[in-house]
């Protein structure tokens, strides 16, 4: 018969809407590690990136209607809030006076990763992570500026010296390229 | 502020990257509402997105499991489902006068997964909508001596009557009945629910009763539907979630009446769609119950139909957790409630 009840990551999702707290407690199992990554590597900060964990996966809990499986997978949309989520507190966080200061100069070398992600996500990611070291240098910092600092174009205009709309189509042009090289089909982009 | 297409296409590298002030970031929301092809684009730049973040993966301190999970713990958000059941009640006999409104002349005499033809299992119903009233104490039908607690056998005398009138009159008689109970149950008010009634032998809430019926009335209203060709309809979730609700808690009953009872253990069971909810139910009448030792996950509206016997647990779409022989038992109780 017509499998009714989708796919493995869209039951658990649709179980937490059901109040099951056992699915909760597999997702988190799964992608706590990767949404604590993400928001220590934008919060530079334990309890900011603790916090960062709680939100999303008390909001996964709250909301989960929120997940669209249509529109791409769960470890996405847990990496995307996980990451919207840490650039909130940081921009909130008097941290980012502080670091403002020692910023330019660092900034843009995010050191190459090494922690332990696993089998074909890890696998993505290494890929991706040569891919962003491919960019033009123009592209890969501003794409480091966004997603590691959590800075907004405008800053990212700022910090590298160049016009703001040039750092908003470095932004899109240098997503699009990393994409590209995830393999997925290309896309004639408008 | 507002976008047009390509100024908001321009900001899609930077909103993925949340590296948009709040403002502009809402005025992406709204073009993204606007224009599906950028969507498309903004759902591939996020996944490259996620990727980056993969790579960065440490663990949290195992300590912030336990509190997260303990705030999720203090705030279920299952809506229970309504005390009054009756307006469901309402719904429910409406939307089968509506089915029967389209039985051609002809189809009265089509077969149904019932195990009668149409016209034979509205008949029934009306013998139904009788002893149900007199078990509220509503109406003074008697079943034969003998069926007193055989809800098909009961209604064998009625059904051989109203044979041998037309169909549209059994269709009225049934109609007319059930308004009349819907208008006694509504006269009386939820105050009923309180009362404890026997039904078929079974000692039951006033409340689970008319569950049970709208039960009842979903199923045969399918029934029609699947003789006369028609797609099934699915219940509204509330009409769910109070059958759902009642499913669930007879397990205990249909564990011990199907000789499978496993007193000191519980079933998880995790109904996914709006109606659905997770319940933890004791696997033995009148027994405490225990840890989850199988958790079962369906759908809601295919576990109502395993309920109502309409669907072989077997054919059943569903994930098990545990054991899957005690997952087996558990849905082949559940249909025990329809019988």
């Amino acid at each position: 018969m017509e499998r009714r009840i989708g796919s493995r990551e869209a039951v658990l999702v649709a179980r937490i809407a059901a109040g099951d707290d056992g699915a909760l407690a597999s997702l988190y199992d799964q992608f706590s590690s990767l949404v604590h990554g993400i928001a220590f590597r934008v919060t530079c900060d334990r309890g900011l990136a603790e916090e960062v964990v709680q939100d999303v996966f008390v909001r996964l809990w709250e909301r989960p209607g929120s997940f669209d499986p249509d529109r791409g997978s769960v470890r996405t949309w847990l990496a995307t809030l996980a990451h919207r989520r840490a650039v909130d507190r940081v921009r909130s966080s008097e941290r980012a006076r502080r670091r403002d200061q020692a910023s330019a100069a660092e900034s843009s070398d995010v050191a190459a990763v090494d922690v332990a992600a696993e089998g074909e996500a890890a696998d993505r990611s290494a890929r991706l992570w040569a891919a962003v070291d491919a960019l033009p240098d123009d592209q890969r910092a501003a794409v480091r500026l966004a997603y590691a600092e959590g800075r907004t174009y405008r800053e990212v205009a700022r910090i590298l010296a160049i016009p703001e709309g040039t750092a908003k189509s470095r932004l899109r042009l240098a997503l699009r390229k990393l994409a590209g090289v995830l393999g997925e089909q290309e896309v004639a982009w408008s | 502020m507002e976008l047009d297409r390509d100024s908001a296409a321009e900001l899609l590298g930077a909103y993925a990257l949340d590296a948009l002030d709040a403002p502009e970031a809402d005025a992406v929301e709204r073009a993204l509402a606007a224009f599906p092809d950028l969507r498309v684009e903004v759902a591939r730049l996020g996944t490259a997105v996620g990727a980056l973040a993969a790579a960065d993966a440490t663990p949290p301190p195992g300590t912030l499991r336990e509190r997260v999970l303990d705030v999720a713990r203090r705030a279920p958000r299952r809506p229970a489902p309504p005390d009054d059941v009756i307006p469901l009640y309402r719904r429910q006999v409406a939307e089968l006068a509506a089915v029967l409104d389209t039985v051609p002349e002809r189809a009265w005499s089509l077969d149904t997964a019932a195990g009668w033809t149409i016209h034979e299992l509205v008949a029934h119903l009306v013998g139904v909508e009788a002893y149900v009233a007199s078990r509220l104490d509503l109406g003074d039908f008697v079943p034969p001596p003998g069926t007193e607690h055989d809800h098909v056998g009961m209604t064998v005398p009625i059904i051989d009557a109203e044979r041998l009138r037309h169909p549209s009159e059994t269709r009225q008689a049934w109609e007319r009945s059930a308004w009349s109970v819907v208008g006694l149950l509504e006269a009386a008010g939820p105050d009923l629910f309180t009362r404890r009634i026997d039904l078929y032998g079974i000692p039951t809430s006033a409340r689970t009763a008319v569950v049970a019926r709208m039960f009842e009335l979903w199923t045969h209203a399918d029934d029609v539907r699947r003789a006369l060709g028609q797609p099934l309809v699915d219940p509204d979730a509330e009409r769910l979630a109070a059958m759902s609700d009642v499913a669930t808690r007879s397990l205990p009953t249909g564990m011990t009446l199907s000789g499978k009872a496993r007193p000191g253990q519980s079933a998880k069971v995790v109904l996914l769609g709006g109606g659905g909810g997770t319940w933890t139910v004791p696997l033995a009448l009148g027994d405490a119950g225990g840890p989850p030792a199988v958790t079962v996950v369906a759908d809601v509206v295919d576990f109502c139909r395993v309920a109502a016997t309409r669907l072989d647990p077997a054919s059943l779409d569903h994930d098990v957790e545990g054991d899957p022989e005690l997952a087996g038992d558990v849905l082949r109780a559940v249909a025990i409630f329809a019988a």
